[in-house]
């Protein structure tokens, strides 16, 4: 019976669990008796012996059983602790999200006042000319015009890959070599290569269809010019990647995998591949070229990121800036075309349905088939009008809103996405009425994050495939990519970037530990005064404590972060000795400063605002920034702080605003490079301090003494 | 969610029973990966555990016997969770061991008195006595215990890693 215990060596059910205790039970006893017989095979000379050798082994069992369940416990403990971090993260991801679609709406709302509004007729008309710019279509001669390249020449000393059109397998081997060694594609070159994308990407339908077998007609030719009648075509596996959201390191890692594309090996890029990550601009080379050179073989899906209005706030325009300078302009009006260019969605052999978000009850596929994909420049609004008398088509928008922004849920039933401000959460019932209703069997999608990579729901119906790993922190997650075989029979396929040494699992966790807390400690900062106003209302005699409770529901209701807060007050706050929570010590831990103001906090409301809603803050700035320089004037950024105040209904004086812009004019001619602005906003952790300066000063004693 | 303004003075015993529900229900909600009350049967352990108890998997058993209804399903409710989870933490159920009585417990392995453990050895005992590890659960134990140098477990200093303090 020790042997069938040898048996229970995967995760358990409860059926297993039963078996488990049953056993352990027998096993206990046949242990004993087990081991006496092991006993260098001698016999024991007497009954007391044999009391002896019975009563060591009862207590060296009972030693292994308390081994083993402390064991366990601590795993349990570590498994909650890393599960309270994934929520943080995940919370304030979709926190961010929701913000900025709220600063969206409200931008909707000023276009169609036509720039008056809340700041009064014309006060807001600059801005919202600028807005509207950004969002026409351009006509392609237009376009060319301004997005042009061949004037451009490349240095001599160019180190970066060089690519000659059209291109070549080898051209792509190229580009993954360079970029390895952080290599940088020169403009022109990369200029080009979204010319032909954009060309290729157009003569795609908004639905994509691939087939995992190679067409019927080839397979009659290789027939007849085989000698071997009973050849047959080879079948081959379809792979959907999800979200790579600029990590280079993962799409490489899958590459090298699962091979370059090819006829033999297609591939489908599942949407997000930019914002966040250091590297958008690379896989977006990689994957464009990858479509050139076998454009039968690579399908891209528009995620919710391949989108001007988010790359605005998420790190992609950053990133094109930093790198490009004076070609970004260039660089990023043609990536909002090649993006508005991508399709929707793409069919497996007219059974695998795969999309970047998900779908809701009132998709209607006819309808999206049939709609101008390349208007919605970014989903998050409908298309401009053309003229004042063409009306939003609604529903139309909902189309493409629903499939790039939408999550599944256990509830049945469909509703408004209220955590992302977009698209719905659909339940099982949707699911399965849309795979009915098309005759389809899965629907693939990314948009979310998962632990392991993947994730079925919806009783298999609906499969997560997200490849970005370590995506909030190194240790954070896998990533995984899926194959579907000629019987869209899916395999997935895991993996994990890693730079650092395999730590031990404790000691990872604790890094991604200290980093959601760090996170979280930031969001709470930003909202102090506000969060100090509710803690003295509810300490009207000033003792200084409230309840854990009054505490925990203020935390979540100021913050609308749904958190596990007890679990997490040992890390944010203190007690005093009769178990009451001492509020203002939620914020002894840390502060905020601003760099460039001397190392002194600002004062208080002004940094406060301007910390909570930097992200909010920089997208106004980007819009604001009419050449994509990455500089505004003081003006500009003056009236950036005023919309803010409008669109989040927080106050900052004008005496507060030009004093904070004074303090900032670095260049002597009057710009402010509000990147370094944003930047130079930091959380200055005391206890971080004391215990680095502790640390310091021991070395400092020691080597005194030397 | 309101939040509560200045409150009647409260029973200290109601106090100490409101708390204690929703430190279970912050555990709970901690695996409620669809928010929707319930959790994967197969959590519960974990969820039990990280509330501070000690179970062996046979007692495990017992509890989820406990939070049943009628027939076994593959997720709990909280409600189910609960009911038996209060009862577990008032009665001081399960209680964990102290750390010494750990580092007595690799002693009594410890047959020749080394000072150590082979890996030959953690495996004997933690695969074929008591309730048995996984291959998965060995191996995660085995990496991290084991001294890279001498290829041992010198329990001495691998029971205050085991010791997770999270200030609770």
């Amino acid at each position: 019976s020790t042997a069938q215990s040898h048996q229970q060596h995967q995760r358990v059910g409860v059926a297993q669990i039963c078996d488990t205790s049953a056993k352990s039970a027998v096993s206990l006893r046949s242990g004993i008796s087990t081991r006496t017989n092991e006993a260098g095979g001698q016999q024991p000379a007497s009954a007391a012996d044999d009391i002896e050798a019975e009563a060591k082994n009862e207590v060296s069992l009972q030693s292994a059983v308390l081994i083993q369940k402390w064991y366990r416990r601590y795993k349990a403990r570590l498994e909650a602790r890393r599960q309270t971090s994934w929520m943080i993260y995940q919370s304030i991801e979709y926190s961010s999200e929701s913000s900025q679609l709220h600063l969206y709406n409200f931008f909707n709302d000023m276009l169609r006042l036509g720039g008056g509004g809340v700041g009064g007729a014309s006060a807001n008309a600059g801005f919202a000319e600028r807005l509207r710019q950004k969002s026409i279509e351009e006509e392609d001669e237009e376009l060319l015009e301004h997005t042009g390249y061949s004037e451009m020449t490349v240095e001599r000393n160019y180190k970066g890959p060089k690519l000659s059109f059209p291109l070549s397998a080898t051209h792509v081997q190229l580009m993954i070599d360079s970029f390895r060694q952080g290599g940088l594609l020169h403009a022109r070159y990369l200029l080009q290569l979204l010319h032909e994308t954009r060309s290729v990407l157009k003569t795609r339908q908004n639905i994509q269809l691939v087939s995992s077998s190679i067409s019927k007609q080839l397979d009659l030719v290789i027939k007849m010019l085989s000698l071997n009648a009973n050849f047959h075509a080879p079948i081959l596996k379809v792979t959907v990647v999800g979200d790579l959201h600029g990590k280079l390191e993962d799409l490489l890692i899958v590459l090298y995998k699962n091979g370059l594309p090819d006829v033999t090996n297609p591939y489908i890029f599942n949407g997000d591949f930019v914002d966040r990550g250091p590297n958008s601009v690379e896989i977006l080379a990689i994957l464009f070229a990858c479509q050139l050179v076998w454009p039968s073989a690579v399908f891209l899906n528009r995620g919710n990121h391949e989108d001007q209005v988010m790359n605005l706030r998420y790190g992609f325009i950053k990133e094109v800036q930093y790198k490009y300078r004076q070609t970004a302009n260039k660089l990023l009006n043609m990536f909002s075309e090649v993006f508005a260019w991508m399709p929707l969605a793409t069919v497996i052999d007219d059974r695998v349905f795969v999309t970047h978000g998900g779908i809701s009850d009132k998709v209607d596929l006819d309808r999206v088939r049939r709609l101008d994909r390349h208007r919605y420049v970014s989903v998050l609004r409908p298309p401009v009008a053309k003229s004042s008398d063409e009306k939003v088509d609604y529903m139309e928008w909902r189309q493409v809103l629903d499939l790039l922004w939408s999550d599944p849920k256990a509830q049945q039933g469909c509703k408004p996405n209220t955590f992302r401000g977009g698209g719905c959460y659909f339940g099982p019932n949707v699911t399965r009425a849309f795979l009915d209703k098309y005759g389809y069997k899965l629907l693939v999608r990314s948009h979310e994050c998962k632990q392991d990579g993947w994730e079925f729901c919806h009783e298999d119906t609906v499969l997560t495939v997200f490849s970005a790993s370590n995506y909030y922190e190194e240790g954070s997650n896998k990533g995984a990519y899926v194959k579907f075989d000629s019987e869209c029979r899916p395999r997935l396929v895991q993996f994990v970037a890693s730079r650092r040494d395999k730590l031990p699992k404790g000691q990872r966790l604790s890094s991604v530990e200290e980093s959601a807390l760090r996170d979280l400690r930031g969001k709470i900062l930003a909202s102090k005064s506000e969060l100090i106003d509710a803690f003295l209302r509810l300490d009207p005699e000033k003792t200084g404590a409230i309840r854990v409770s009054q505490w925990c529901s203020t935390m979540e209701e100021k913050l609308r972060l749904e958190l596990p807060w007890r679990t997490l007050r040992p890390h944010l706050a203190q007690l005093n000795k009769d178990g009451r929570l001492l509020y203002m010590s939620t914020f002894q831990r840390a502060a905020i400063q601003h760099r460039l103001s001397g190392g002194k906090e600002m004062a208080n409301s002004v940094t406060e605002t301007v910390y909570k809603n930097r992200e909010e803050l920089e997208t106004i700035f980007r819009i604001m920034d009419k050449d994509n320089s990455g500089q505004i004037s003081l003006e500009e950024f003056k009236e950036s702080c005023r919309i803010l105040c409008q669109a989040t209904q927080r106050q900052m004086t004008e005496d507060e605003v030009a004093d904070m812009a004074k303090s900032l004019d670095l260049n002597s001619d009057g710009y402010i490079d509000f990147n370094e602005f944003l930047e130079a906003f930091r959380i200055v952790d005391y206890q971080r301090q004391e215990s680095q300066k502790r640390l310091l000063g021991d070395s400092v004693q020691s080597s005194v003494s030397e | 969610m309101a939040t509560e303004e200045a409150l009647p003075p409260e029973n200290p015993e109601d106090t100490a029973v409101q708390e204690l529900k929703k430190r279970i229900a912050d555990a709970f909600e901690i695996f409620d990966h669809e928010a929707n009350q319930t959790v994967d049967v197969r959590e519960v352990g974990t969820i039990i555990r990280s509330l501070g108890c000690c179970p062996t998997e046979g007692e495990l058993h017992d509890i989820l016997k406990e939070m049943e209804e009628e027939e076994p399903l593959p997720y709990v409710t909280f409600d189910a969770f609960l009911g038996v989870a209060m009862k577990i933490l008032q009665e001081k159920r399960y209680k964990p061991a102290l750390e010494d009585q750990l580092l007595k417990a690799f002693q009594v392995l410890d047959i020749e008195n080394n000072g150590y453990l082979t890996k030959e050895e953690i495996e004997k005992y933690m695969v074929e006595e008591g309730e048995p590890f996984s291959t998965e659960e060995l191996e995660e134990m085995l990496s991290a215990a084991i001294d890279p140098e001498k290829g041992t477990v010198i329990y001495k200093e691998y029971v205050p890693l085991l010791v997770v303090d999270d200030a609770v």
